[in-house]
């Protein structure tokens, strides 16, 4: 029952990388943010790997709930945005949404 | 008193701004009536005298060669001092319409007075440079806001051509100055004698220097080939800003002549006398054929102008007494009758609102009191005996044929048949012929209305008053300019001997 | 006897200003009041005559004489009246024929809408004839000149609403203007050498040869091409005919009895300085004018356009006589003309008048019956005009054949030639108008004697025309002054042979009296008693003489050919090469200072400026670049930053 912090990191690397790649790649919108909820796990994954190998309190859990419920947040805002572009364009292709050029 | 005179326009276009747009023109009309005045008392002092009468002097930057303030006039001068405030009174009465911001255009039209009459005062070099550009800027204005269509066209035109005309004069003054050290009119023609300054002669600096000032006068009066600003000037001119160009402007050219280029440079004078005579001899009759070929009036009427100035250049050119004396008769002959014709067209061209000659027609059943004036104009212009115009060719060809150039002389009287034709046609052609029932209309076209007619009557006087009894007028100048012809032919014979 | 010259002067001057400002509002439109100015000055004119009839030889005063200005260094300019016999005589003339033209103006011009204003360019023009008259300097007298020409024109376009009488006083104008460039270089030439316009020191310079023989010549030709102008001689002659286009009275006043003849007496007043050849000059342009406008006469049907032809022919006659060095018979000649001219013309203006303006002789005819008084006093006319002897036309035509006979013989030839010409056209004249059958029936029928104002000067110029060649009084007044005489080129004459003997010349009185005769006959004949079939037969071998006639030789559409035409093209030309190339040349110059300036100007943009705005550039440049990356995708932004971040941790792995 001792596996290496490494471990846990490696874990969380490719649980990033996963998503790093998913938000990268896919231009659904949806898939986007799934994506960023891999990144945001990964991290979380961080966050409670060194709290338990690292030294002393629950600092690192109780910053991971935070992130959870950020993440929850976030999700909801993001979806109803998805919802928004979608009633306007009828679609939720992330390349075709491109207001932001300056 | 002379600074009174000119500078009291000055305080009235001041008024002018400052009081409400409405009494401008009141202003402008009591300020040229004091100026008459005044200039009327100016001509009982200095009428007929060689010497500078009124003479007024001080000190103004010593440093610099010893610029100073000073005026004063002889007959000569005294003799378009009066020229110039009848005819600006005349054009106030003519501008008495003007819609279009009355304050700035009668504030302007005072200053450019000012410039006018300093000019004619001036007898500082400095002085009379300084007048002569002030008269420049108003002039600017006054055809580039309140002018035709193309005015900026044209009063651009004028203003480059009369500026390149000073920077000559400039040069030329700079050399003369550096050299003689003094800025002072009397001293250098004294000190010009019958040779001439910068060493005098009919070549080198002294030729140089006399081109300078002949091109930067040539151009105001304008004698060809520098005349090509006129027309455009006239055309897009209100009226009687055509007046004061024709009746005064024009004239300063050659009492630049007169006054500065002749008496300072007689020997350069005379050695260009070939070429000047020429230049006049066509100024005379291409002139009057251009004029001929023209369909708009006013553009006619400036051709004719340079026809006429012709004479000046012509007569200046002989240099013999009657020569001068009839090319500055000619000046205030044709500072009248212009003025007139002037006028004549702008009556017309506010009832008909173009000026085309082949559109008019019978207009003397319609308007018989203006068509009178305006016949009247017309033969005056082409010299009939008994208005000015006569006196000024007469006395102008014969000074012309005592001259060294009688061949001139002799080519410019074809300008008499073609004066003739030209006015002829434009008089059977405007106002004779059958009436369109347009015209019989009144309230279109109204005859001559009590305030066009203060303006043409008293210039119709004139020239009838010039004409019968020219001993008058001509007293009042012959005496300094039968000196200058003394001059002259002094400097001629040295030519010739040389 | 400056009382008398300067009312006669002054009254019509008078009368024009106060005709001229307050005619129309005076009682009858003031023509009283210009009968009186005129009446007046005739009064005078009588005063004058009888009193140098007095005196007759050698009469001559400078009665009057004052500065008027003094342009040049020496002598001023003078305005004098001077009175001689010749004075005297023109004064006459002009005041008497005046006041006849005035009386018959009345009955003329009546129901004329400018009534007044007719009698007051009718009273300006006595002023100026009378100042050319009086003028005892040159300058004076060109004075006068010019303003007759003034009045001819504005009488001639009296009528200037129609277009003809407004062309053809231009044409009158222009053309006699032509001639006045003679007149100003024989002033100038006589100033240039005698300093002074005064005849008598004009004609004492000539005689000194102060006055050199070159310039003389010159001064003499100028004068006369002035006289040819204004007397419509060849080749200046073209306007008079179309001057008919006024009212008849002015025709008959400025066209036939004085202004015209104004050349004659120019020519006669400056004698002293013809020399020979110029008087050669004089007399060839006189004797072939008088044939030439004969020949023309003959072929018009307008009875005003015979009548000008005919003046024409007749002032010929009067310069062949002055050039033949025959003073007093061209004088002579002038005066007699003067009177039967004017009748005639103003009997013409009675026809006109009865017919109602019709003036084609070929739709008049028969009309003695109707106008018997007309009819018999321009019979007389005719008669005076034909030299019939016993009446004043065969004095003084006689007068200047004698004096060719003995100078030119060809010119003699000639002048016979227009003699029997004269007498033919004349009658051709008076049958085609007075004689034979109606042509116009309603022309005729209408037609009537007009009122007494119109008959009365009709009867008494039929007088003067039959009287005027009695008496002494010509050869009296009509003599060359005694002073110029003694000083001037009159002497010259005298080698050429005594005036006074051209007179007594029986053969020369036959031929001439001969040659009227023959015209005579010869128009009753071929106008008269022949039939329209015969006449038909003669015309065909004259027919091109008859066209050249009939269209006056084509001196008009020479004219316009040669000069008119030529005039406005290079008045056009000179209009466009105006704008275009004296203007152009000064807009190049200013359109080459402006290309200076732009090569200056880009100069100054490209370098100096250059660096400054190179950076700001560059600025721009990347900024371009760098938004690119900025492509509003929101996948781009984070690509790049995880580019960036791997960047950065490969940076510091290297590092």
């Amino acid at each position: 029952m001792s596996l290496p912090l490494n471990a846990w990191l490696l874990l969380a690397a490719a649980l990033f990388s996963v998503g790093v790649v998913t938000v990268l790649a896919r231009r659904n919108a949806v898939a986007v943010l799934i994506g960023i909820e891999l990144m945001l796990n990964a991290a979380n994954i961080n966050l409670v790997a060194f709290d338990r190998y690292g030294a002393d309190g629950v600092r690192g859990q109780v910053f991971s709930v935070f992130v959870l419920a950020i993440a929850a947040a976030e999700a909801a805002v993001a979806l109803a945005i998805i919802l928004a572009v979608f009633d306007s364009r009828d679609r939720i292709d992330v390349d075709t949404i491109d207001s932001l050029k300056g | 008193m002379l600074s009174l005179l000119i500078f009291l326009p000055v305080l009235g276009a001041l008024l002018c701004w400052l009081l409400p747009a409405g009494q401008a023109r009141w202003v402008n009309l009591l300020a040229n009536l004091a100026t008459c005045v005044l200039a009327g008392m100016v001509a009982v002092e200095a009428a007929g005298s060689t010497s500078y009468r009124l003479e007024a002097q001080h000190a103004w930057i010593p440093a610099f060669y010893g610029i100073s303030y000073h005026v004063g006039v002889d007959g000569f001068a005294v003799s378009l001092l009066l020229l110039t405030a009848f005819v600006s009174t005349l054009g106030v009465l003519a501008s008495w319409n003007i819609e279009k911001s009355p304050k700035g255009y009668h504030a302007m039209y005072l200053l450019l007075l000012c410039g006018m009459l300093g000019v004619f005062c001036a007898l500082d070099l400095f002085l009379f440079y300084l007048f002569w550009e002030v008269m420049l800027l108003p002039m600017y204005f006054l055809i580039g806001i309140w002018g035709g269509p193309r005015r900026q066209y044209a009063s651009i035109k004028f203003f480059l051509y009369t500026l390149f005309g000073s920077v000559l004069l400039l040069a030329a003054v700079i050399m003369i100055v550096l050299k003689h050290q003094t800025w002072s009119i009397p001293e250098l023609t004294a000190a010009a004698g019958t040779s001439g300054l910068l060493g005098g002669g009919a070549g080198g600096l002294a030729l140089a220097a006399f081109l300078g000032m002949f091109i930067g006068f040539a151009i105001k009066i304008p004698a060809f080939p520098f005349h090509t600003w006129l027309p455009d000037a006239h055309v897009e001119a209100p009226t009687p800003i055509s007046m004061i160009l024709a009746g005064v402007l024009l004239k300063m050219g050659g009492y630049g002549m007169m006054r500065i280029a002749y008496p300072f440079f007689p020997e350069a004078a005379a050695g260009m006398g070939a070429v000047i005579s020429a230049l006049s001899v066509i100024a005379i009759v291409y002139g009057a054929l251009v004029a001929m070929a023209q369909n708009d009036l006013k553009k006619m009427i400036a051709y004719s102008s340079v026809s006429h100035m012709g004479f000046v250049t012509l007569g200046l050119a002989a240099g013999t007494p009657e020569g001068l004396n009839g090319a500055h008769y000619m000046m205030l002959a044709h500072g009248t009758i212009s003025a007139m014709l002037f006028m004549i067209v702008g009556v017309i061209y506010e009832r008909a609102h173009h000026r085309d000659i082949d559109r008019f027609g019978g207009l003397a059943w319609a308007m018989p009191r203006y068509s009178v004036l305006a016949s009247f104009a017309f033969f005056a212009s082409l010299g009939l005996p008994g208005l000015s115009g006569f006196i000024a060719e007469i006395t102008t060809f014969i000074g012309a044929f005592n001259g060294p150039y009688k061949l001139a002389a002799l080519v410019s009287l074809l300008g008499v048949v073609f004066t003739a034709a030209y006015y002829l046609i434009t008089l059977q052609k405007v106002y004779l012929g059958q009436t369109p029932p347009a015209y019989l209309d009144k309230a279109h076209y109204p005859d001559v209305s009590a305030r066009e007619l203060a303006v043409l009557v008293p210039l119709a006087l004139v020239t009838l008053w010039m004409g019968v009894f020219p001993a008058m007028a001509l007293d009042c100048y012959r005496d300094v300019l039968n000196g200058l012809a003394s001059t002259l032919s002094a400097a001629h014979a040295a030519v010739v001997a040389r | 006897m400056l009382t008398p010259a300067l009312v006669l002067l002054l009254a019509p001057l008078a009368g024009f200003v106060i005709q001229y400002f307050a005619g129309r509002r005076l009682p009858r439109q003031g023509d009283w009041l210009t009968l009186l100015t005129i009446g007046t000055s005739l009064a005078c004119a009588v005063s004058i005559l009888l009193t140098a009839l007095a005196e007759p030889v050698g009469f001559s005063h400078t009665v009057w004489s004052a500065a008027w200005m003094n342009p040049g260094a020496g002598d001023p300019w003078t305005v004098s009246i001077t009175i001689d016999g010749l004075t005297a005589v023109m004064l006459f003339v002009v005041t008497l024929v005046a006041f006849l033209v005035h009386l018959f103006s009345v009955g003329y011009m009546h129901g004329d809408p400018k009534y007044w204003l007719f009698f007051a360019w009718l009273q300006m023009f006595s002023v100026s004839m009378l100042i050319l008259v009086l003028a005892g300097n040159l300058l004076h007298l060109f004075i006068g000149w010019e303003l007759v020409g003034l009045c001819s024109y504005k009488l001639i376009g009296f009528w200037s609403e129609k277009k003809a009488p407004g062309n053809a006083s231009r044409k009158a104008f222009i053309t006699t203007r032509i001639g006045d460039v003679g007149m100003l270089v024989a002033i100038m030439a006589i100033y240039a050498a005698v300093g002074s316009f005064e005849f008598p020191r004009i004609f004492a310079a000539a005689q000194q040869g102060l006055l050199s023989d070159g310039w003389m010549l010159v001064a003499a030709l100028g004068v006369f091409f002035a006289a040819v102008g204004k007397s419509a001689q060849l080749p200046l002659h073209v306007w008079l005919p179309d001057a008919m286009e006024g009212p008849t009275p002015v025709s008959a006043l400025i066209h036939a009895a004085t202004m015209v003849a104004a050349g004659v007496y120019l020519v006669a007043r400056m004698m002293p300085i013809f020399p020979p050849e110029a008087l050669t000059v004089v007399a060839v342009v006189g004797g072939v004018t008088a044939l030439m406008a004969g020949l023309i006469a003959v072929a018009q049907n307008d009875i005003k356009k015979v009548l000008a032809y005919s003046t024409v022919s007749q002032l010929g006659y009067m310069f062949l006589g002055l050039g033949c060095g025959a003073w007093h018979a061209g004088l002579f000649h002038l005066t007699t003309h003067a009177f039967f001219k004017a009748l005639m013309f103003l009997g013409s203006g009675s026809v006109i008048h009865a017919c109602h303006h019709e003036q084609d002789m070929r739709k008049m005819g028969g009309l003695l019956r109707k106008l018997p008084l007309t009819g018999i006093t321009f019979g007389i006319g005719v008669l005076a005009i034909a030299g019939v002897p016993f009446l004043s036309g065969f004095y003084s035509k006689d007068a200047i054949l004698a004096a060719a006979w003995h100078r030119f013989p060809v010119l003699f030839w000639l002048g016979l030639g227009s003699a029997l010409l004269t007498a033919f056209y004349m009658t051709r004249l008076f049958v085609g108008t007075f004689l034979g059958k109606p042509k116009d029936q309603h022309v005729h029928d209408h037609a009537h004697e007009g009122p007494p104002t119109m008959t009365v000067p009709l009867l008494v110029l039929a007088v003067l025309s039959v009287v005027a060649g009695y008496g002494a009084w010509h050869t009296d007044l009509l003599a060359p002054p005694l002073g110029e005489r003694a000083v001037g080129v009159i002497q010259r004459f005298d080698t050429v042979g005594d005036t006074a003997h051209f007179e007594h010349s029986g053969f020369v009185a036959m031929l001439a009296t001969a040659a009227g005769a023959l015209g005579l006959l010869l128009g009753l004949v071929v106008f008269r008693a022949i039939s329209t079939a015969a006449k038909d037969a003669l015309r065909r071998p004259l027919a091109p003489l008859e066209a050249a006639c009939a269209s006056k030789f084509w001196f008009d559409e020479l004219y316009r050919d040669m000069f008119l035409r030529p005039a406005y093209a290079l008045a056009r030309l000179f209009s466009w090469s105006d704008g275009g190339v004296v203007d152009g040349a000064v807009n190049g110059a200013g359109a080459l200072g402006r290309r200076g300036a732009r090569v200056s100007g880009a100069t100054d943009r490209h370098v100096v400026d250059g660096a400054v705005r190179g950076s700001g550039g560059l600025a721009w440049l990347l900024g371009g670049i760098a938004s690119r990356l900025q492509g509003g995708r929101v996948r781009a932004y984070l690509g790049w930053s995880v580019a960036a971040v791997a960047l950065f941790l490969v940076l510091r792995q290297v590092f």
